[in-house]
């Protein structure tokens, strides 16, 4: 889909709407269109680029009705969501765009014609309010890091150093950051580091294996803060692989551990454990002979009990928060 | 009468407590009960010739007489007396009190319908709770005979049934209770000079819950029906013709029940199969009616499971609910008390079990034992599910066993008592699961604001 490649790619579709209204909608490459809005856009977060790329998918295929657009916005959901390895983040996005259409419909009194002319004129206001969110969160959560404090962090959450940044500015040199360094994303790692020193934060750099003592060192840590990819229904988060392990190590230690995190990655899915992430992801290679593999881009589930908060562009809540706002947006719990 | 016995007292020598439990249960009957102002008035001229030394007498020979007759009629009941019950709801309002007008008013009226006999000798052999317990409520069988006039027979027989726990979990006596009151709305009619919503429900609903109160306390989903069918009766148009008006109340009592139980247990049993997964060890308690539906299910997906099923030591109900489960081709280990439940925990991947009710901090109140087992399985990383229909949450708290319980009428000995709930922190259960999804604990008050709105 070379179409919808421009950083813009909703207007450029538009213009091309009538070259394409002959097209089926099968014809559509939801999957492309999703994975180019994300490489083009570094402020796209997943659900946000889901939830384009179903914008841009409205703008290709000729609306009728509104089951028809109902249920090819379902088909191509599906089709998006079996192509990636871990589908809950853009799973998300494709909710909140359901749903968004469904009750735009209920206030509009079923003029489907408004909603969708609607969405299409401003279908990169999802984008703007997703960045928008990002530095809410930045505001919502910079006063946290105190003077003298030092944070530890993993991962390449752009909200958590959205708020570094932010508290770097009004305190200069006034906190430090302990990154946790991925062993397997070298790149990622460094770009990450070189980023908070550019920002003026002392960084010292360690690996996931020194987390445990860092943290036992009375008053090394303050707090740890990390970003999710997806926070559940029961207020835990899907997140890079080890967020589980250091909201461990920090419960035991005492040291609270904060989630910056925008509303619209809130989802529905509940987990109970690590056994069942909504999707398969194979940790254990067992092998005789040759090198383990490892997996692309795995992630855990921190259960709500081992957060202490969650800050988003609404403020800082409790786990529980996820819960109401769920229930406020969908009226029931699982889909 | 409430003025008079209220004028005599001070003339009194404060005496034994009895007397003043009549003062204090026909208090509130009688301001309620003032349908029956005609044949009271003249009962209650005629008690006005006697002294208040007298009157109270008589009360006190009543009440005995009433209690010898209820002892013969079940010798193992017992009686936690009215003086301790009044003390113990005085303070508290909201549900407390109905309760308490239920079993003061239901003894009162059921006096007034059928006037006692000979007064027996009373032999007092009262199995006396401790006065810290007196707060606790306990079924009990009230003579059919006994019953307010007014009590439907529909209602009568569930009364019974409830006392006996023939209809002992809470959505099963929930279900029957609004059926009982269907019937009870059928044979309605308003009489002249009055309107259904103004007159139904002080005359007509009023003793029908108060017998059944009296029979066995109210439990948490009962009081959220009644509740909410008072609400129905009172938005009803009072110029609605009597037909239509009924019509309407048992069509929207039949889409209650449609979708806080029918529809809810559906979607709560297929939700719970849905967790369980191949070669898991799941572990229950006794026996409820959506644990054994979700089990039921998830081995006719074809999932291939074991069942640990615990049973209730003071009521083998597990012993049927195995057979069940075993006649449906599920492995079944049969374990007879909750005596070495840590080994029997051991193997156990996932703690399935059903509350009786949800209180607003996330506390689950369900068959006692249920805390044990709970505990038990979090403390060895077991998850523990809950199953529970929305309409069993209620918005109080609770943080201990002892301030929302009920006594088992069945063991009740001067040497103890049994309570049959217990009340599990939200800290020992993983998830809860209802009608609207999975979800935590702590999650609950979250859900009871969003039922407010529907």
């Amino acid at each position: 889909m070379a179409t919808a490649e421009p950083p813009a790619p909703e207007q450029a579709p538009t213009t091309e709407l009538p070259i394409r209204t002959g097209s089926d909608s099968a014809d559509f490459d939801i999957v492309a269109t999703y994975h180019s809005l994300l490489k083009s856009d570094p402020d796209l977060t997943k659900p946000v680029a889901a939830i384009n790329a179903l914008i841009a998918l409205l703008n290709t295929v000729p609306s009728t009705t509104v089951y028809e657009t109902l249920d090819i916005i379902k088909v191509h959901s599906e089709r998006l969501k079996a192509s990636v390895e871990n589908p809950i983040p853009l799973a998300a996005g494709t909710d909140l765009f359901n749903q968004y259409i469904i009750s735009s419909l209920k206030q509009q009194d079923g003029s489907f014609d408004a909603v969708r002319q609607h969405l299409l004129r401003n279908g990169r206001l999802f984008a703007q309010r997703a960045v928008e969110a990002r530095n809410g969160v930045a505001e919502a959560g910079w006063r946290y890091v105190t003077e003298g404090s030092t944070v530890l962090t993993h991962g390449a959450s752009r909200s958590v150093t959205g708020l570094l940044a932010r508290a770097a500015k009004s305190r200069p040199g006034k906190f430090k950051v302990i990154y946790v360094r991925d062993e397997w994303r070298p790149k990622e790692s460094d770009r990450v580091v070189s980023e908070l020193r550019q920002l003026g934060i002392p960084t010292a750099e360690i690996d996931l294996a020194t987390v445990a003592h860092v943290m036992a060192s009375l008053r090394k840590v303050s707090m740890v803060i990390v970003g999710a990819e997806v926070v559940t229904q029961s207020g835990g988060i899907i997140s890079r692989m080890g967020s589980y392990q250091i909201a461990k190590l920090a419960k035991s230690s005492n040291i609270p551990f904060y989630v910056a995190g925008e509303t619209h990655k809130f989802s529905r899915i509940y987990l109970h454990d690590q056994n069942k992430l909504g999707f398969k992801q194979s940790v254990l290679d067992f092998k005789l002979e040759g090198s383990s593999s490892h997996l692309e881009n795995p992630v855990d589930f921190t259960p709500p009990d081992l957060i202490s908060q969650l800050i988003t562009e609404n403020g800082v809540k409790l786990p529980s928060y996820v819960v109401e706002q769920i229930l406020d947006i969908y009226g029931s719990l699982n889909g | 009468m409430a003025t008079e016995a209220n004028t005599s007292a001070p003339a009194e020598p404060p005496q034994a407590p009895a007397p003043q439990n009549t003062q204090n249960e026909a208090q509130p009957k009688d301001q309620k009960s003032k349908g029956e102002q005609p044949a009271k008035g003249g009962e209650a001229a005629g008690e006005k010739k006697l002294s208040g030394a007298e009157l109270k007498k008589k009360a006190k020979e009543e009440k005995a007489a009433r209690r010898a007759q209820a002892k013969a009629a079940q010798t193992s009941q017992g009686q936690p007396s009215g003086g301790q019950e009044g003390a113990g709801d005085g303070g508290k309002g909201g549900k407390g009190k109905p309760k308490q007008d239920g079993q003061g008013g239901g003894q009162h009226k059921g006096h007034h319908a059928k006037p006692v006999a000979a007064p027996v000798v009373p032999k007092e052999v009262k199995p006396a709770v401790p006065e810290c317990f007196g707060h606790l409520s306990m079924a009990r069988r009230i003579n059919i005979t006994q019953a307010d006039k007014d009590v439907d027979p529909a209602v009568l027989v569930l009364g019974q049934h409830m006392s006996t726990f023939a209809l002992s979990d809470s959505i099963t006596r929930l279900e029957a209770t609004l059926y009982a009151f269907k019937k009870v709305i059928d044979s309605y009619t308003t009489p002249i000079g009055t309107t259904f919503s103004r007159h139904f429900t002080s005359h007509v609903l009023n003793p029908q819950i108060d017998y059944l109160t009296a029979c066995r306390p109210m439990c948490f989903s009962m009081g959220n029906a009644i509740r909410w069918l008072k609400l129905q009766i009172s938005k009803i148009d009072i110029d609605l013709p009597d037909l239509e008006a009924k019509k309407l109340l048992c069509e929207s009592i039949d889409n209650f029940i449609h979708e806080r139980v029918t529809l809810a247990d559906f979607v709560i049993a297929s939700t719970a199969a849905d967790l369980i997964e191949d070669d898991q060890v799941v572990l229950t308690y006794a026996h409820h009616h959506l644990v054994q539906r979700a089990l039921l299910q998830a081995q006719e997906q074809g999932k291939q499971f074991s069942v640990v099923l615990i049973d209730d030591a003071f009521e083998r109900v597990g012993v049927e609910h195995s057979k069940a489960l075993a006649a449906a081709g599920i492995p079944v280990t049969y374990v007879s008390d909750l005596g070495a439940l840590r080994s029997n925990l051991r193997d156990v991947s996932v703690v399935l079990v059903a509350a009786e009710a949800m209180f607003s901090n996330g506390a689950m109140y369900a068959r006692s034992g249920t805390c044990d087992i709970a505990m038990a399985a979090k403390d060895l990383g077991i998850q523990v599910v809950a199953l529970c229909e929305t309409i069993n949450f209620t918005e109080r708290v609770s943080i201990d066993s002892l301030t929302y319980n009920e006594i088992d009428p069945e063991r009740l000995s001067d040497v103890g008592f049994r309570l049959l709930f217990d009340t599990t922190r939200d800290r020992y259960i993983s998830t809860i699961i209802t009608e609207l999804g999975n979800a935590s604990p702590t999650a609950v008050p979250a859900i009871l604001r969003k039922l407010e709105e529907l």
